[in-house]
C-alpha cells in the first residue's frame, strides 16, 4: 500500500464526534429493515379437519370439548403464533445519514480507514494469493478481519476473497450498511466508493430548498 | 346364534393334491372331490412320446432331433455361455494365485490409529505451494516486518526527513524519495538543523549531497542499454563480450547472459556489489544508539508543515519501518517528535496478559502472579498437586470428570 497523495475531506464528513447512541440507533433500524418475517403458524380457522364437535357436551365424564382445532389439542392451532409481517422501523433520514458520517469518521479516528486508488483489484483471482496479500499488510484473522469496499464488482478480487471469508469480505457499494462500516477491524476502500457514500449521505448537511437564482 | 367357520373355499376342493391331504372333509366330499372338470396333464402311460415331440420327430425326420432336450427346462445360451466363462474364469484364478501367494511375518505389525507418519496419497502434493506461490508472491510497498525498536524507528525517521530535504535541496522531484529499494544509510553523519521554514543540512565528507541523492536514485534496470556505463559497467561489457578488441570482424557463437556464471570475473562481481543495495538491506540495518547520541534532541523539532516534505518523509519512513501511519496521526503531527510518538507506539496488545507481562514492576511483586487464561477451580488443584488423586478417585467412583 504505497502512499500516492495527500487527499483532503471536509471534517463533517470525515471527522466528526463519535456518537454510539445514533450508531446504535443506526444498526437497530438496519437490523429490524433486514429481517425477514416470514414466520407464520396456522390459526385454528386455517387447520384442516371438520369443525363437527368432538364428543358429546355432557355425559361422558370427561372434559367439554368443541373442535379438534382447539389450540389446547394436540394437532390443534397455536394461539396469537406468528404471522408474517414487517419488523421494519423508522429512523429519521438525518440521523441515518450522519450515522454513516460518524461511523467513517470513528474509523478514520482510529486509524482503520484505508483509501485505496479506484479499480481496486488483484492480479489472480486466488485464494492463496489474497491471504498472502493480507497476511503481508497484517490485515487478516489474527489482525481482526478486514472489510475491502468497492464500486462495483471485480472478479479477481470478489472470487479470491469469498473463501477466505476468516480473513475479511469484500462488499460493493451498495451491498455496504452502517454495521457493516463498524464490524470488522479495518475497511480499505476506493476512494470513489467513499466519495459515493459520502455524497449520499449528507442530507442534514445540505438544504432541501432549492436556491432561487 | 355362534357361526360356524369355513375350513376353506369350496373351490379349493377341486384341486386333487389339496383334497387328497386335506382331512377336514367329509366322506361325501371325499367321493366328489374324486371328480374334476380338468384333468391334469400327465405323460401317456403306454410309453408313447408326447404329441409335441413326435411332431417334431417328424419334422426333422429322425428319432433323435437337435436341439435342447428340454428347451422349457434348461437355461438359456445366454446363462450358458456365462456360466462357461465363469467356469474358466475361476480356474484363471486359481492358477494365477496358487504359487503367488506369499506368507509374511506380520507378528511385528501394528495398525496405525493416526495418520502421523503415513504416506499420502492422491491430491495435488503441493503443487501450488511449490510452483505458483513462488512465482506470485506478493510484494508490497512496505516491508512485512515492522521495526519495534524505539532506536531503529528514530534511525529511519531521521533518515527520511534528511533525505526528503536533500532531495529538495537537490532540486529534484520528492516523488523519488521511494523510487529505490532503502540499502546503507548515508545520512547519520549529516547534520540536521531545524529552521522555521524546515531544516538546514550540512553534508560531511563522509556522506555528501551527491551521494545521498544517488543512493535515492531508483534502480537501473541492468538488461537496458546503458548510455554512460560506469567505469566497472564497461569492463563488464569488455569482458563479457563475444567481440575481440583485437580482431572486432571476428564473430564466435553468442553466449547466454542469462545463465548463471559458475565463475564471475572481477569486474562482474563489483558491478554485483555496486548494484545489489536490495537483497543486502538486512544486512545494512545500522546501530543507531551511538548516532542518537551524538545527534541531539535539537533535530526533533524539525517542522512538517509543509505537505510536500510531510508527504515524503511519512512515505520514506513508512517504507523503512513498515510501520503504517494513520491518516489522522499524519494530519496531527506537526514536528518529527509528534511524528516519532506516533511510530513509537506499539500496536494495541490483542490479550490482556500481554500487556501486564510488559509492566516489569507489576510482575516482580512476590504476591502477584498472572496467568494467560483464567486459574479454573482444577488449575488450583493441579497446582498443589491434588488433582491426579482427586481424578483417580472420581474415576474409581465412576464419577464424571468435568471441566478443565
Amino acid at each position: 500500500m504505497e502512499p500516492l497523495r495527500f487527499e483532503s475531506y471536509p471534517s463533517n464528513h470525515l471527522y466528526l464526534p463519535l456518537r454510539r447512541d445514533i450508531l446504535h440507533r443506526a444498526v437497530v433500524y438496519e437490523g429490524d429493515a433486514t429481517r425477514q418475517g416470514t414466520a407464520s403458524t396456522k390459526t385454528r380457522w386455517e387447520i384442516h379437519g371438520s369443525h363437527r364437535k368432538i364428543r358429546p357436551q355432557k355425559g361422558t365424564g370427561r372434559a367439554r370439548l368443541g373442535t379438534r382445532q382447539s389450540p389446547m389439542l394436540k394437532g390443534g392451532a397455536k394461539s396469537f403464533g406468528p404471522r408474517p409481517r414487517d419488523f421494519a422501523t423508522g429512523l429519521p433520514k438525518k440521523m441515518y445519514d450522519l450515522a454513516w458520517r460518524t461511523a467513517l469518521s470513528y474509523r478514520y479516528r482510529k486509524g482503520e480507514l484505508i483509501i485505496c486508488e479506484d479499480g481496486m483489484d488483484i492480479e489472480h483471482p486466488k485464494t492463496r494469493y489474497v491471504q498472502d496479500i493480507f497476511e503481508h499488510n497484517h490485515w487478516g484473522s489474527e489482525d481482526g478481519r478486514t472489510l475491502l469496499i468497492t464500486g462495483d464488482y471485480r472478479h479477481n478480487l470478489f472470487n479470491a476473497l469469498r473463501p477466505a471469508g476468516q480473513h475479511g469480505r469484500v462488499q460493493t457499494t451498495e451491498e455496504v450498511d452502517v454495521k457493516d462500516l463498524l464490524e470488522l477491524g479495518r475497511i480499505v476502500i476506493e476512494k470513489s466508493a467513499l466519495d459515493e457514500i459520502l455524497h449520499g449521505h449528507q442530507s442534514d448537511l445540505t438544504s432541501k430548498v432549492r436556491a432561487m437564482v | 346364534m355362534r357361526r360356524i367357520s369355513r375350513v376353506d373355499r369350496s373351490i379349493g376342493l377341486m384341486r386333487r393334491s389339496v383334497a387328497a391331504n386335506n382331512t377336514y372333509l367329509c366322506a361325501a366330499c371325499h367321493q366328489s372331490n374324486l371328480f374334476s372338470t380338468s384333468s391334469p396333464r400327465t405323460l401317456p402311460s403306454d410309453g408313447k412320446a408326447p404329441f409335441t415331440e413326435r411332431v417334431r420327430r417328424r419334422i426333422w425326420g429322425t428319432d433323435s432331433p437337435p436341439g435342447l432336450a428340454d428347451p422349457y427346462g434348461d437355461a438359456s445360451v445366454f446363462d450358458q455361455t456365462k456360466k462357461r466363462a465363469q467356469r474358466s474364469e475361476n480356474a484363471d484364478d486359481v492358477e494365477a494365485r496358487g504359487p503367488q501367494t506369499i506368507v509374511r511375518d506380520m507378528t511385528g505389525y501394528e495398525p496405525a490409529a493416526t495418520w502421523d507418519g503415513l504416506d499420502k496419497v492422491g491430491g495435488f502434493g503441493g503443487w501450488w505451494k511449490e510452483n505458483w506461490d513462488a512465482e506470485n508472491k506478493f510484494r508490497g510497498f512496505l516491508p512485512a516486518e515492522r521495526l519495534a525498536d524505539i532506536e531503529d524507528v528514530t534511525g529511519a525517521l531521521r533518515r527520511a526527513i534528511v533525505e526528503s530535504f536533500a532531495l529538495r535541496m537537490a532540486g529534484k522531484p520528492l516523488s523519488e524519495i521511494s523510487a529505490a529499494e532503502p540499502s546503507f544509510d548515508l545520512t547519520t553523519e549529516v547534520e540536521l538543523t531545524p529552521t522555521a521554514t524546515g531544516a538546514t543540512l550540512q553534508f560531511t565528507e563522509a556522506a555528501s549531497l551527491e551521494d545521498i541523492v544517488l543512493s535515492l536514485a531508483p534502480k537501473v534496470d541492468e538488461t537496458a542499454t546503458k548510455e554512460n556505463p560506469t567505469e566497472s559497467e564497461e569492463d563488464v561489457a569488455a569482458d563479457r563480450s563475444t567481440v575481440d578488441p583485437l580482431e572486432p570482424e571476428h564473430n564466435e557463437e553468442p553466449i547466454d547472459e542469462t545463465a548463471v556464471k559458475e565463475q564471475p570475473t572481477e569486474s562482474e562481481e563489483m558491478v554485483a556489489a555496486d548494484r545489489s543495495s536490495v537483497d543486502s538491506f538486512e544486512d545494512t540495518r545500522m546501530d543507531y544508539e551511538a548516532a542518537i547520541e551524538t545527534w541531539g534532541s535539537e533535530w526533533y523539532k524539525v517542522s512538517l508543515a509543509d505537505p510536500e516534505i510531510k508527504f515524503a518523509v511519512i512515505k520514506r519512513v513508512m517504507q523503512l519501518t513498515g510501520v503504517r501511519i494513520s491518516d489522522h496521526a499524519i494530519q496531527s503531527s506537526g514536528t518529527a517528535y509528534a511524528l516519532l510518538t506516533r511510530l513509537a507506539t506499539p500496536p494495541k496488545s490483542r490479550k490482556l496478559v500481554d500487556d501486564l507481562a510488559a509492566k516489569e514492576q507489576l510482575m516482580t511483586l512476590p504476591n502477584v502472579s498472572v496467568f494467560a487464561k483464567r486459574v479454573t477451580p482444577i488449575d488450583k488443584e493441579r497446582m498443589a498437586g491434588r488433582w491426579k488423586l482427586i481424578e483417580a478417585e472420581l474415576e474409581k467412583r465412576g464419577l464424571p470428570i468435568t471441566g478443565r
